[in-house]
């Protein structure tokens, strides 16, 4: 056990110099850049397919070329005991440059790859998926217009691995998926999936999906539930952590990263609820800061966005503030020992708008 | 017609209609919980079976996948009652689920061929009409949200003229049909057709004036007023709405999980009950349960109003076993930190105390009816505080006829379990043989598990590999399981793969001890058992191996030649192929291919062949007592061989480096196969592994060869192949990295002097120019 022990320490200091090394990478590039980012890719996070002028104004002067456009979530659902799609895509309005090209993406819950396991039942599922985005594509869009790539968002585990992988390799093989592509050429799209920073670190034990390329999700990473996190949606110091095999990862990636915020609500250093909208104003008359951090405190009983909020209950307000933003995106690309194309999430951000989109070019 | 897929439409309509907009889903890592806790006090036993979703569940708002969630029973009781038919559940399924719409249409037609069950001809008429109507109906989707099914969200013109249209028949064959039932049928229609045509007024105004509530027959009249409340949601009537759907989750059980989703999207916790709407007392009951259960209401709270209101309330026995669970999730946990993933230490403490609080008045309450449910409660609330004592005086007096009598029996022995702290042998072996002696125990999982992993891990914390057999997974969760089934997945931790993590004197020596012990407990026999084979034989293994990767190779080959079945641990034979070396190494090819095949000089001291395919594949075990004496026989022709001495430190330093985790047959003696190589190198723990050296007892052996090889009696490709091969195993390097992000690698250190000694001292070998040709570092280096 003592050799357990001893390797345990050497890698515990190895950790942290491989931190400093990061840390140290990043600050020289922060201070030798100066090029902004030419483009900037975006995700759309949204039911209703929504760009309006604002949008329209960033993806222009992002030279955005790829729009990823969530057009279902797929949810197991107990009372059928079968998987089915959810807040499919609405587009009322569908304007929008016609030179951005859109990309599908399909979020799949871990759990539908808990319940789905049998092969016959993968197939079904992803026929159906393929053939749910061909009829919305049918629906949406003008004829003849393909999909260079498809898009699957699903953080698998270890049990759920051979179940998700399979419904990949069947996705790739049907019709309705090899005809969301140029079928003119014969050239189906692309498919691509999502990675996470667990995925990269234990790329033996979760796999690699089969799929052309993927895309790194670099945010969410803090625990959400830990009263002490400082914030859960960008957090550099714990991302450091996965990210020193980055180069050896087989698959092509891009990279996705946050530009958004929320509130998080704890009781008793238990987590009650995110609160995905809260206006300065009811911050200021609710909650006293506590100083020196991103948290508050209640200072009345109250009731915000459909939640109890009780005196003495303690709210984080998670930002991403672009300075963290660099800093993230300088540490990845040196991990990766190569450029990186940016996705950011998500398109219909509050914190985005016309006049911080050239500071994040510059930071980026 | 398909009913059920009909009324799972209508609430998931309700649910995504006012719910997806406020979907946040989560991008960061998802655990799994299966093995974090041991839910020894079972809800699912406790609680009302009605109210399963509502229990705790940890990660999961709610809990799926229980019976309580089934609405075709309740419809199916309602037809069988208005048909007054007596056929199997079975066949009144297939008569209103699954029968197709052409064959009412035929029965309609008059077609005898066609079979129907025996409907009297009163009813038939009507109920065929119906059911056409239903069927024509069945997969409308709300213009809104969609709908569900896999055309959720694809709504055209065309549907929704077509839902108009089923509008106006029900509105024309509401006033045909003479039924209350069937007129309420039609009115539930009605209701659900103008709320998903976003017609939210008529809607509700289709309740008021076709839908009423008949006692013998309630079903319809809530599927239509939870659709009402879906209405005037729209119409941000809340109180309305909220209204509604507290009477649905009142009175209709299989509803309740979704008006409690839709519930927790109307905001409905700030409404004032006493002036915005009157609430009797049943629905006031759900109200103060919801409250705390999806609007962030204050627990503790929200339980003294519910005990205020009615004690009796079944609400708060869920409440109740709610947080009980929840303690549990914090209490029953096993030692082994690597199995959990979350620290909830610091639990609701003052809903705890409200619980115990609410438990004492609960039982000093004459009144009350289910003395044994809240001793169980009380008894577990007294973990929080570790007062074992108390809960167990307090299990103790609950009767021997009591349903409660299992479940403090299991939470008893859970108690006791808790209460072992050290490697008290007897004391561990006298709960295991109560445990095994006792079916109310082993039968369930939690249980059974609970008490093997916390035993494991006290065991494992001086015996590493006794602690990891002891290991018992606990997800399957089997109802009434066997002994064989509780001790069934004993011995398969996943740690146990990685044998190389044993090859030291604090994994053997423990468990030689063990082995050596006259006065096994019977827990423990069962426990060594796991190991299938010998344990001495094992430990054997083990030992040897140790021996061997510390060069100690007689040692090795004396304790390799004490195992007594030998094959279970290694082959037959050794492949001498892997005392040639390699410029390159690709581990997804043969080594083979890479080979420089210099032992092939030699193959006369290696008469033993492999045939071709095994020779090759990595996971070959080489026969470690032959390969120890291969080793010692290499030593041997240094002496017997002087002229070529170089070849046999070079074939030395070759083994080493090949059986170490760099070289292909990392295997060999150290359990591990290629793709596991990167756990073994220590990637997962943030190690720069490609630019850092390991400091391995491997590495370093073949160096103190390769090294010998250099210094003694040989020809010069020999010691230019020494030389690379001491370049490799020093190595260091430094990455660049220019503003076009161009790679550049340039060795340092001893890398480096070996390099410059391969170019200088032997530029003109052909091992050199092989080098050159194969090794993209060397020509960076030499191209400087």
């Amino acid at each position: 056990m003592g050799t357990l022990l001893f390797m345990f320490l050497k890698n515990m200091l190895k950790n942290y110099l491989l931190l400093v090394f990061c840390l140290t990478s990043f600050l020289w590039c922060s201070c030798t850049k100066n090029v902004p980012r030419e483009k900037i890719d975006f995700y759309h996070w949204k039911t209703d397919f929504k760009i309006g002028e604002n949008e329209k104004d960033i993806l222009k002067s992002s030279h955005t070329e790829k729009l990823y456009v969530r057009f279902f979530d797929l949810v197991y659902n107990a009372t059928k005991k079968e998987v089915l799609p959810v807040a499919t895509l609405q587009m009322k309005d569908p304007s929008w440059d016609s030179s951005i090209k859109i990309i599908p993406v399909v979020y799949i819950t871990n759990n539908v790859f808990k319940q789905t396991t049998d092969s016959i039942a993968i197939v079904e599922l992803a026929k159906n998926v393929a053939w749910k985005i061909a009829r919305l594509k049918n629906t949406h869009f003008q004829e003849g217009y393909s999909f260079d790539e498809v898009q699957i968002d699903c953080d698998w585990t270890l049990s759920t691995k051979a179940g998700y992988f399979e419904f990949l390799e069947k996705l790739k093989e049907q019709q309705y998926f090899k005809d969301l592509g140029d079928v003119t050429k014969n050239t189906p799209p692309k498919l691509s999936a999502t990675l996470r920073l667990h995925q990269v670190k234990f790329m033996e034990r979760t796999g690699i999906p089969p799929v052309d390329s993927v895309t790194l999700m670099a945010y969410n990473v803090g625990n959400l539930g830990d009263s002490n996190e400082t914030n859960s949606i960008i957090n550099n110091k714990a991302t450091a952590q996965y990210i020193n095999r980055l180069s050896e990862y087989p698959l092509s990636y891009n990279l996705a990263l946050p530009i958004y915020s929320w509130a998080v609500l704890y009781r008793d250093d238990e987590i009650v609820r995110i609160l995905g909208s809260l206006s300065e104003e009811q911050l200021t008359t609710n909650f006293d800061p506590v100083a020196n951090s991103n948290k508050y405190v209640a200072r009345v009983d109250t009731y915000i966005d459909k939640t109890f909020i009780y005196k003495g209950d303690m709210l984080r307000v998670e930002k991403v503030t672009i300075e963290e933003l660099s800093a993230l995106f300088e540490m990845i690309e040196t991990a990766a020992k190569k450029e990186l194309d940016i996705i950011l999430y998500h398109i219909n951000s509050s914190d985005l708008n016309t006049d911080n989109i050239d500071e994040i070019k510059n930071a980026l | 017609m398909k009913l059920k897929t009909l009324f799972s439409a209508i609430c998931l309509f309700i649910i995504t209609s006012v719910a997806a907009k406020d979907v946040v889903h989560f991008c960061g890592y998802s655990p799994e919980y299966v093995e974090l806790y041991y839910p020894i006090v079972d809800q699912f036993i406790m609680g009302d079976p009605s109210m399963s979703p509502f229990f705790h569940c940890p990660l999961s708002t709610y809990c799926y996948d229980t019976d309580a969630l089934n609405s075709t029973s309740e419809n199916l009781k309602e037809w069988r009652r208005f048909l007054d038919i007596n056929i199997s559940e079975e066949k009144l399924k297939e008569l209103i689920y699954n029968t197709p719409l052409e064959t009412y249409q035929q029965s309609l037609d008059g077609d005898t061929t066609v079979t129907i069950a025996a409907i009297t001809e009163d009813k038939r008429d009507g109920f065929l009409r119906y059911m056409l109507f239903a069927k024509a109906s069945e997969y409308v989707q709300s213009v809104r949200s969609g709908g569900s099914g896999w055309r959720q969200g694809e709504q055209t013109d065309d549907e929704t003229g077509r839902m108009q249209q089923l509008l106006e028949k029900a509105l024309k064959s509401y006033g045909e049909v003479n039924s209350p039932f069937l007129k309420n049928r039609y009115g539930f229609q009605m209701v659900r057709l103008a709320h998903y045509l976003q017609e939210s007024e008529a809607s509700i105004a289709f309740f008021n004036n076709y839908v009423t509530l008949d006692p013998a027959f309630p079903y319809m009249y809530y599927r239509a007023l939870e659709q009402k409340s879906g209405a005037a949601y729209n119409l941000e009537d809340m109180p309305q709405a909220t209204k509604g759907f507290l009477d649905v989750y009142v009175n209709l059980p299989s509803r309740r999980l979704e008006c409690a989703a839709s519930l927790r999207f109307s905001g409905f916790g700030n409404l004032n009950t006493t002036t915005e709407f009157d609430l009797d007392k049943n629905e006031l009951d759900a109200y103060y349960f919801l409250r705390a259960f999806n609007q962030g209401g204050n627990v503790a709270a929200e339980m003294l109003s519910l005990e205020k209101l009615n004690p009796q309330s079944k609400l708060l026995k869920v409440m109740a076993i709610r947080q009980v669970d929840k303690l549990q999730y914090t209490v029953f946990q096993d030692l082994n930190e690597g199995y959990i993933y979350y620290d909830l230490e610091k639990s609701d403490i003052k809903n705890i105390e409200a619980l115990q609080g609410l438990a004492k008045r609960q039982l000093n309450n004459f009144k009350n009816k289910d003395t044994d449910f809240w001793k169980v409660i009380l008894a577990s609330s007294q973990l929080s505080d570790k007062n074992y004592t108390d809960a167990l005086s307090i299990l103790k007096t609950i009767d021997a006829k009591s349903e409660m009598k299992v479940q403090a029996k299991q939470l008893a022995f859970s108690i006791n379990v808790l209460q072992v702290k050290t490697k008290d042998r007897s004391r561990i072996n006298t709960l295991f043989l109560k445990l095994k002696n006792d079916a109310d125990l082993y039968s369930k999982e939690a249980v059974s598990s609970f008490f093997f992993n916390r035993m494991a891990a006290i065991y494992g914390k001086e015996n590493l590999v006794f602690g990891l057999l002891g290991r018992s997974s606990h997800y399957m969760n089997p109802k009434d399981q066997t002994w064989a089934t509780a001790i069934g997945t004993l011995g398969s931790a996943y740690e146990l793969q990685y044998k190389n993590n044993f090859v030291a004197e604090d994994a053997i020596n423990p468990l030689q001890r063990l082995i050596d012990s006259q006065s096994k407990t019977d827990y423990e026999k069962l426990i060594l058992k796991q190991l299938k084979g010998s344990p001495q034989d094992f430990v054997y293994d083990l030992k040897g191996t140790l021996y061997f990767q510390e060069n100690r190779l007689s040692e090795a080959i004396e304790v390799f030649n004490k195992i007594e079945r030998p094959f279970d641990f290694y082959g037959e034979n050794i492949r001498h192929q892997l005392f040639s070396g390699s410029i390159t190494e690709y581990f997804n090819v043969s080594f083979k291919s890479q080979s420089d095949g210099f032992a092939d000089k030699y193959a006369t001291l290696f008469p033993e062949q492999i045939e071709e395919g095994v020779v090759m594949g990595e996971y070959y075990n080489d026969n470690k007592l032959k390969l120890a004496q291969t080793f010692l026989m290499l030593e041997r022709q240094v002496v017997n061989d002087p002229v070529n001495a170089a070849d046999y430190y070079l074939m030395l330093g070759n083994g080493w480096y090949n059986l170490s985790e760099e070289g292909w047959f990392v295997n060999g003696l150290q359990y591990l196969s290629n793709n596991d190589r990167n756990t073994f190198l220590s990637y997962n723990y943030d190690t720069d592994a490609a630019f850092d050296q390991q400091d391995s007892s491997f590495i370093n052996q073949s160096i103190v060869y390769f090294k010998k090889a250099l210094e003694t009696n040989g020809n010069k490709e020999t010691k230019a192949s020494a030389t690379f091969m001491l370049a490799k195993t020093h190595r260091c390097a430094e990455y660049f990295q220019n503003a076009n992000y161009e790679h550049r690698v340039e060795v340092c250190g001893e890398h480096y002097t070996y390099f410059k000694s391969l170019k200088e001292d032997y530029g003109d070998t052909e091992y050199e120019k092989l080098v050159l040709k194969e090794c993209t570092w060397y020509q960076a280096f030499t191209s400087k």
